[in-house]
């Protein structure tokens, strides 16, 4: 009988492991795809919501009035990457053709910057032979969807960035907009803090930030040079959060800097070094920012 | 024996890795998210395909900056999934089992800064095949660039130790393969602008008149 059961047992495990190899059953995530896709199939734009966020958002339409009130920090701005499966801020990097943004995450995103959210609210897919060998389907063909936004793209988008240079002195449309073209992360975080003095508005350094290379780790480098990258981006982000983005992370690189910093009291001195640049480039905004526009906005937030 | 088995599958698999394309990828403070130059890039497609072939031949990462100059577009590798007969209800829900689909992968590559031509790629299937095939493309290309690299530390090298210019048709006799009637009649060349060039019978080394 003892026998039989072990038979029995081996089958079953057997039978099992089979079942496993040959349905290669998906992560939940996949699953969750699976059960949206059939929805979606025509709308190759949208992209599976997370659970969270459809119990995150509210039930019924803001009004103009709330639109215009709403406090950025009231968004979950982690649920609304987390829908869009991406590391990167889908709205700070414009990816407005991935459609399915909240008129709340578009008015809050509104407040934070100078150049305004433009939202998709139509497309159209075309269907043509990609050109490009093993891209599409069996046939070779693939869907290219041009998005229609809600506005025009204002003239500065289309200037270069010796152009909008000049423009960007006074006007933080301009600054934002340079952002994006700029070809370094000096020079891209340069714009990102004269479209803060300008405006008084802290998305510009988000943006920027979110625009700018991840650092290289590679194992040839200098630990003290990459050191120094994430004591500089780790200013920003301080920055950022000082002046009131919610989504300002100022703990994304702290893994980073107990890999290369071992001593505690190092990595003490590192993050005072961090607090105290903040602090300064915070004072030095402010005062350009009553300089250049009169407003107080920046003193009164890192006074706050 | 056994661990001399282990010994030399491990030496294998380190072998063929060191010759994938996605031993380019450089890693990032972002787990699972690389970087990559592509310098022979200029729209969308060049971006998007370059660098799921990366991706592809190194799971270590499912996300990568392809950049080029100022412009830099991310790129995503995601799994394809096909359905199978299988499917299971209870309570009135069911479920269709699904297995992934080997024979194909889903690439998304957005433009983060710069500006580049060509529309966003938003989960657009790609086989698995031509993944591979754009790999070997790419490593031949490195290969070449380092080829070339060789070549030209070769000449600079006799350059330095004679003191002066080699002639066209020295040129070819050092690279050891241009022939020198390529170096035309007056032999006004630039030897900077030699390249190797990869056909499926082989390669070339070419070292073409400066304009």
């Amino acid at each position: 009988m003892k026998e039989a059961m072990k038979y029995a047992l081996a089958i079953a495990i057997t039978a099992a492991a089979m079942f496993a190899c040959m349905y290669d059953a998906p992560p939940e995530r996949a699953v969750q795809e699976v059960t949206q896709k059939a929805s979606s199939q025509n709308h190759p734009s949208a992209l599976p919501t997370s659970s969270k966020q459809t119990a995150d958002q509210p039930k019924r339409e803001l009004s103009a009035a709330e639109l215009a009130d709403i406090d950025p920090a009231s968004i979950d701005w982690e649920a609304m990457r987390e829908r869009y499966d991406t590391n990167s801020d889908p709205m700070a990097l414009r990816w407005s053709f991935l459609g399915e943004f909240t008129d709340a995450e578009i008015a809050a995103f509104n407040k934070l910057h100078v150049v305004p959210f433009n939202p998709m609210i139509d497309q159209t897919c075309e269907r043509s032979l990609s050109g490009i060998e093993g891209v599409g389907d069996a046939d070779g063909v693939w869907e290219v969807c041009t998005p229609i936004y809600l506005y025009d793209e204002h003239p500065y988008a289309f200037l270069s960035l010796e152009e909008l240079k000049p423009l960007a002195e006074n006007d933080p449309y301009a600054a934002e907009l340079a952002i994006r073209i700029a070809e370094d992360f000096q020079s891209r975080m340069d714009y990102a803090l004269q479209a803060v003095a300008l405006s008084g508005k802290p998305g510009p350094i988000f943006e920027g930030l979110q625009r700018s290379s991840l650092i290289s780790l590679e194992d040839n480098r200098d630990p003290n040079q990459i050191l120094a990258e994430v004591g500089v981006k780790m200013v920003f982000q301080n920055l950022s959060a000082r002046l009131g983005d919610p989504r300002a992370d100022t703990q994304s690189l702290l893994a980073l800097l107990n890999e290369y910093l071992q001593s505690e009291e190092d990595k003490k001195d590192f993050l005072t070094e961090v607090q105290i640049s903040a602090q300064a480039l915070a004072e030095q905004l402010a005062k350009a920012q009553t300089e250049k526009t009169g407003q107080t906005t920046i003193a009164e937030a890192i006074n706050a | 024996m056994r661990s001399l088995l282990l010994i030399c599958l491990w030496l294998l698999t380190s072998a063929v890795y060191a010759e994938s394309c996605g031993s380019h990828l450089k890693k990032t403070e972002t787990s699972g998210v690389a970087t990559v130059e592509c310098p022979g890039c200029t729209n969308l497609n060049d971006f998007a395909s370059y660098g799921a072939a990366m991706l592809y031949s190194n799971n270590q990462y499912n996300r990568t900056y392809v950049t080029k100059g100022s412009t830099e577009v991310e790129v995503i590798l995601r799994n394809s999934y096909r359905n199978t007969p299988l499917s299971v209800g209870i309570f009135g829900f069911s479920w269709n089992f699904r297995a992934t689909n080997y024979a194909e992968r889903l690439v998304d590559a957005f433009p983060r800064r710069g500006s580049v031509n060509g529309a966003p790629w938003n989960r657009q299937p790609v086989s698995t095949g031509s993944l591979k095939a754009k790999c070997n493309d790419i490593e031949k290309q490195q290969q070449a660039k380092v080829q070339q690299n060789d070549d030209l530390a070769r000449l600079s090298q006799e350059v330095s130790s004679r003191g002066h210019r080699p002639s066209g048709d020295e040129v070819a006799h050092l690279t050891g393969r241009a022939p020198s009637n390529w170096f035309g009649r007056n032999s006004r060349y630039n030897y900077i602008s030699c390249y190797t060039v990869w056909g499926p019978y082989g390669s070339t080394t070419r070292c073409p008149r400066s304009r």
